[in-house]
């Protein structure tokens, strides 16, 4: 019973990341591969602060989204001046920069060693503790996440992303501001992912560098792009789908030495294999390319 | 004062050796094929199991090792990406799928292998020399010497034979390459044997100098990238003095904060260029869109 709570929180933790990874991605058409980073910042912000200020987890979370959303302009000011594969690379760099802090800081962040013992989280006076609790408190996240991403897509706001994604000249010669909407969204989309990050470094309660790697990255986009970038539930389908396809592994007896590389290459595999076939994903709408005239 | 130049001109050399393949394929084929950090590895544990489970010979392990790899990357090019073309798949995707590519690869080598360090070679390549009160080892000193070799050979490929004009025909506009009767797949796929012989080429003599992992390929392919950028134009020019540049602020970095800050160090020269002059060194201004 334990073990299926468990799944459903990470479930829950995946959908918060992808969803708003899809916010910047799928909707706006900025592939970035930092989101771990944002993942990251989230977490060791409300770690950090709960175990040296000792502060209740309601601030923490509202410090961490903050400061995510802060270092998620940071990440979107390349966007202004480059584009499309050398925006990818842009991202690919602040992503290995923010691992190498969380790692070599080691004064701050603890370094490889991680941030052991964060307490259990307090909210209105009521102590989360059990995997239900943690449950729940992932699945108001979760709602709360899907809520406003859907108001924000539905919104002008939101039209006006999708005409970024789909011709930014054109959106730009309408007389909107795009280089606002690119830094903004990006720090929506950085604040959500810290959400997820808050949530996990409290229901774990230990973090260290290796949870926030380029790899973890180009999972939460595998997630995306194989749920369907783009449309509000795609990322939700991708993140069940690849959360619990591994984890039926368990039960077919896979040693446990290869458990992680078979995951890997299953993940691998499927992103090629949508690439290939599918490069919409499940339900998407976004496919990473213009339609172009002729061909 | 001799011996952080030789520091310098040794990692510069693996820099750049890295970046020219990498931009053999990248400024033909025009997307980030990750998927090379994976053959540079093959390179390496290709040797590794040639010359220690089938106990041949070292040389024959190395050239075996790198046709292995040469035949990989061609492999990629002509199961995956070329069938990805036809259905006219745009860069941001072909560079997805070579991010997967990369993982189920790296997976592979790791399971096969094992995650551990291995080494090969012997007390021969690892014998070092004084120069000017300098010490380099036999290994380094044949990096420098392929790299002075590649720059040459390469500037040789691209500006004085047919290949090199059908490569360059490519990269500009393949259109227009298909128009004047230049086989594009073909093209294509020598492009990417070459870029992925030198790949495993430069993993196996890494491998020499300092072992290898089954994640050696991406930092030592991210290096490469960085250089491409700074670089510019894809020439092995600007290629060669973004290598010494980037080569040398990693030294910088090294003895002023300690070695595990050069990584970071060489991202934030990426994002400096990026956003103050992503052309490169040497390169044209990029268009910012097509209208």
């Amino acid at each position: 019973m334990e073990y299926l709570l468990h799944i459903l929180i990470l479930i829950g933790i995946y959908v918060i990341l992808s969803v708003s990874l899809n916010l910047i991605a799928g909707y706006t058409g900025l592939l970035s591969i930092a989101h771990a980073a944002f993942f990251g910042v989230g977490a060791y912000v409300a770690a950090l602060m709960a175990l040296k200020l000792h502060s209740p987890f309601l601030i923490n979370i509202l410090c961490a989204i903050i400061l995510s959303g802060l270092v998620g302009a940071l990440v979107g000011i390349p966007s202004l001046r480059i584009r499309d594969d050398y925006f990818v690379i842009a991202t690919f760099a602040f992503q290995v920069i923010t691992f190498s802090v969380l790692n070599n800081w080691i004064s701050f962040t603890g370094g490889p060693m991680g941030l052991p013992g964060i307490p259990q989280p307090t909210i209105f006076g009521l102590r989360i503790s059990s995997h239900g609790g943690f449950l729940v408190l992932v699945g108001v996240f979760c709602a709360l996440t899907l809520c406003v991403t859907q108001r924000i897509v539905r919104s002008p706001f939101g039209r006006v992303l999708k005409a970024i994604r789909e011709d930014e000249v054109f959106a730009q010669s309408a007389g909107k501001n795009i280089a606002a909407y690119k830094v903004l969204v990006f720090m929506l989309g950085a604040g959500m992912a810290a959400v997820a990050g808050v949530v996990y470094a409290y229901y774990i309660s230990f973090i260290d560098p290796t949870s926030f790697t380029v790899m973890e990255s180009i999972f939460i986009v595998s997630i995306v792009i194989i749920g369907g970038a783009g449309s509000l539930w795609g990322p939700v389908v991708g993140a069940i789908v690849l959360v619990t396809l591994p984890e039926l592994l368990r039960f077919v007896g896979l040693p446990s030495a290869v458990a992680a590389n078979v995951r890997q290459i299953l993940y691998g595999g499927l992103l090629v294999a949508f690439m290939m076939w599918r490069p919409r994903g499940f339900l998407g709408e976004y496919a990473f390319q213009r339609e172009e005239a002729g061909k | 004062m001799a011996q952080i130049i030789v520091n310098i001109l040794f990692s510069a050399s693996t820099i750049f050796l890295v970046s020219i393949s990498f931009s053999l394929i990248f400024s033909t084929a025009r997307f980030f094929h990750f998927a090379h950090a994976a053959v540079i590895t093959f390179g390496a544990y290709g040797c590794f199991a040639f010359s220690q489970w089938l106990a041949l010979p070292m040389s024959v392990s190395v050239a075996i090792a790198a046709a292995a790899g040469t035949l990989i990357g061609w492999c990629l090019e002509w199961a995956i990406y070329r069938p990805m073309r036809r259905n006219g798949a745009s860069p941001l995707i072909l560079l997805l799928a070579s991010l997967g590519l990369y993982i189920v690869l790296q997976n592979g080598i790791s399971m096969l292998f094992g995650d551990d360090t291995k080494v090969i070679g012997g007390s021969a390549v690892a014998r070092s020399f004084g120069i000017l009160g300098a010490r380099i080892t036999g290994i380094q000193l044949t990096v420098i010497g392929v790299a002075v070799a590649v720059y040459f050979a390469k500037v040789f490929l691209v500006d004085r034979t047919r290949i090199g004009l059908a490569l360059r025909a490519v990269a500009d506009s393949p259109e227009l390459s298909k128009v004047s009767g230049i086989e594009f797949d073909k093209t294509m796929g020598i492009a990417f044997c070459l870029g992925s012989l030198l790949a495993s080429a430069i993993g196996l003599l890494r491998a020499f100098d300092v072992g290898m992992t089954p994640t050696m390929g991406l930092p030592m392919l991210l290096l490469g990238v960085v250089a491409v950028v700074l670089g510019g134009n894809g020439k092995a020019l600007g290629i060669a003095v973004a290598s010494i540049l980037l080569a040398s602020f990693q030294q910088l970095a090294a003895w002023q904060l300690g070695t595990r800050w050069e990584e970071t160090t060489a991202f934030l020269l990426l994002l400096a260029f990026l956003l103050c002059r992503p052309q490169g060194i040497l390169g044209r201004p990029l268009r910012k869109a097509e209208v």
